[in-house]
């Protein structure tokens, strides 16, 4: 059932605004760095804000001439927002976006389930760049959420644009309002967002049957902010090798700037062309990749044995790189080619 | 969002998306299941999918489904959403596939979906051909990059008289024109930009068991707009 543009809801969203002394038409202009909240932007006091049949506001701003997402001025919108849901309420999905010139950048989604003789269940989550996704549920009518996100690159652009703030509404559900709390808004940061960069590579030399060697890999964030709740894996694609012990790696943040380094386990199974594939990513970040092929050859001594170092190895010998052929593993970056646990 | 949006407008998109199919024209194949040699990962900006849905959680090339031939974007925080978008032209459900996903934690995630179609139980009496389409997201039910916004993929086909003899599946190409037409009539023909990106999952009109295969590789993008 559609109720989209027939709410039932009443929407208390942010009212617009005539702009404050010293602003031009078009808006406040947005040409520092810091928060331009909806006050600083020029919008009066905005909580509540109950206006039936509202289901968006809009504010305008400028940004300065030849404004662009990054690479050092980065521009993000922030969202805080205060739903209340009727406890006679349906059941239904709500999402409120958070946009520049009609360029989604913000976005919270509430499940709405109603409970007979109980207030609905309100089951919510928000996605974005800077701190992944996050979800929640309460019981209750009313919830607090803030979220911030980096504008979609078309949604920054030099002279006027246009914030807005918008709900639509799915199924049964009865909004007594949505007000938009007034530290919402533009924010100006010279933090670009996270940026994985992975580097995974065998040294220079042969592999034979039987060999257990180490891959060592760097994880680095090279973005000014972290990365959250990711991974890094590998995965052998051919019978040849196999991995032993841990095929992945979790972690909870990784800083700017900051990396993670280790080292998997490879076991030569028999002869053969090989490939293994390096990836990571993060919640709110890229998703880089290595894949690394060769040929691991016959062995022609016993096999060594497990975790034996390739480098110490009397079967293993480096050479340059000049004279590896086919024979000899060599890796090459595919940024944002693979990611962890693909299978 | 609500549009005048007529019954005669929403046959009319389906009169004529629908591909006359010669089945002598096509060769057909022993193939229990449908195989696809293109299966591969498609990465665009910071994220990563397969360009097939699957009709099993294993990703192989005997495993696909359908290709990916759809991109909604730029304000889809829930597939529900599209869904609910689109329910005029597509108020039926059909079963369930696999999508193959990654945004979320650098791992790959598998997102079920039963699609939406236009029809059950197609025959020639009623309607032969129904369109269908899955659409797949993240377990954070949107992906996101600072290009397409928060978006979802999807894939397409017809079930042609799927409770009548000779029934096929497929013609995904044609299913993405008539997804594509439907959206327009929603979104406004400004927000559809037919075969936008190459998916690399170009499949040529053959017969392979029940499919039909028939897909150009280039993924239709849908522009969902951010306000009602």
């Amino acid at each position: 059932v559609r109720l989209v543009g027939a709410l039932t809801l009443a929407v208390g969203m942010l009212a617009l605004l005539s702009p404050p002394t010293g602003a031009t038409g078009g808006g406040v202009l947005v040409d520092r760095v810091g928060d331009w909240d909806l006050s600083r932007l020029g919008a009066p006091d905005l909580d509540p804000l109950v206006t039936p049949e509202q289901t968006e506001s809009s504010a305008p701003f400028r940004l300065p001439p030849g404004s662009t997402q990054g690479p050092r001025r980065w521009y993000l919108i922030h969202m805080h927002i205060v739903p209340e849901v009727s406890l006679q309420s349906g059941s239904g999905l709500l999402s409120v976006i958070g946009s520049t010139d009609d360029h989604a950048a913000a976005e919270a989604t509430i499940r709405v389930s109603a409970r007979p003789g109980k207030p609905p269940l309100l089951r919510w989550s928000t996605f974005d760049l800077v701190n992944g996704s996050r979800k929640g549920t309460a019981h209750g009518e009313r919830l607090d959420l803030d979220t911030q996100n980096y504008l979609q690159n078309r949604g920054v652009r030099g002279g006027a644009n246009t914030l807005t703030f918008a709900v639509k509404s799915y199924g049964h559900v009865k909004v007594t309002r949505i007000s938009v709390v007034r530290d919402s808004g533009i924010r100006v940061s010279n933090l670009s967002p996270p940026h994985l960069k992975l580097d995974a590579s065998i040294p220079m030399r042969q592999v034979h049957t039987g060999d257990t060697f180490c891959l060592p890999y760097r994880l680095t964030d090279d973005g000014d902010r972290a990365a959250v709740r990711g991974a890094i894996g590998l995965q052998s694609l051919s019978g040849v090798l196999k991995v032993v012990g841990r095929r992945s790696r979790k972690f909870r943040r990784l800083a700017g700037g900051k990396n993670l380094t280790g080292c998997f386990h490879v076991h030569a199974l028999r002869a053969g062309k090989a490939r293994i594939d390096v990836s990571a990513g993060a919640e709110n970040a890229n998703h880089p990749a290595v894949s690394i092929a060769g040929r691991v050859s016959a062995a022609s001594a016993p096999a060594q044995s497990s975790h034996s170092s390739p480098l110490a190895s009397p079967l293993v010998v480096a050479i340059a790189a000049a004279t590896g052929g086919s024979l000899w593993f060599r890796s090459r970056r595919r940024v944002q080619r693979r990611s962890p646990t693909d299978s | 969002m609500i549009r005048a949006i007529t019954t005669a407008a929403v046959a009319a998109l389906f009169a004529t998306a629908a591909l006359s199919v010669d089945q002598t024209a096509v060769e057909p194949s022993n193939a229990a299941t449908a195989t696809a040699g293109n299966l591969r990962l498609i990465h665009k900006q910071e994220d990563a999918f397969r360009n097939y849905d699957f009709t099993s959680y294993h990703v192989a090339r005997n495993k696909v489904d359908w290709p990916i031939n759809l991109v909604f974007y730029n304000a889809v925080t829930n597939v529900n959403i599209v869904k609910d978008d689109l329910n005029f032209a597509f108020n039926q459900t059909g079963s369930t596939m696999h999508g193959r996903v990654s945004d979320s934690g650098g791992q790959f995630f598998w997102d079920d979906d039963n699609g939406k179609k236009n029809a059950l139980c197609s025959n020639p009496i009623h309607l032969s051909d129904a369109f269908h389409f899955r659409i797949y997201a993240s377990p954070a039910d949107s992906l996101f990059n600072l290009k397409w916004g928060f978006y979802a993929i999807a894939s397409s086909h017809i079930d042609h008289d799927e409770c009548w003899v000779h029934k096929w599946t497929g013609l995904s190409e044609n299913a993405e024109l008539a997804v594509a037409k439907a959206a327009a009539l929603e979104y406004g023909q400004n927000a559809v930009h037919i075969d936008l990106h190459n998916f690399y999952n170009f499949e040529p009109l053959r017969r392979e068991g029940s499919h039909i295969w028939l897909n150009d590789g280039w993924a239709t993008f849908i522009r969902v707009p951010g306000s009602p």
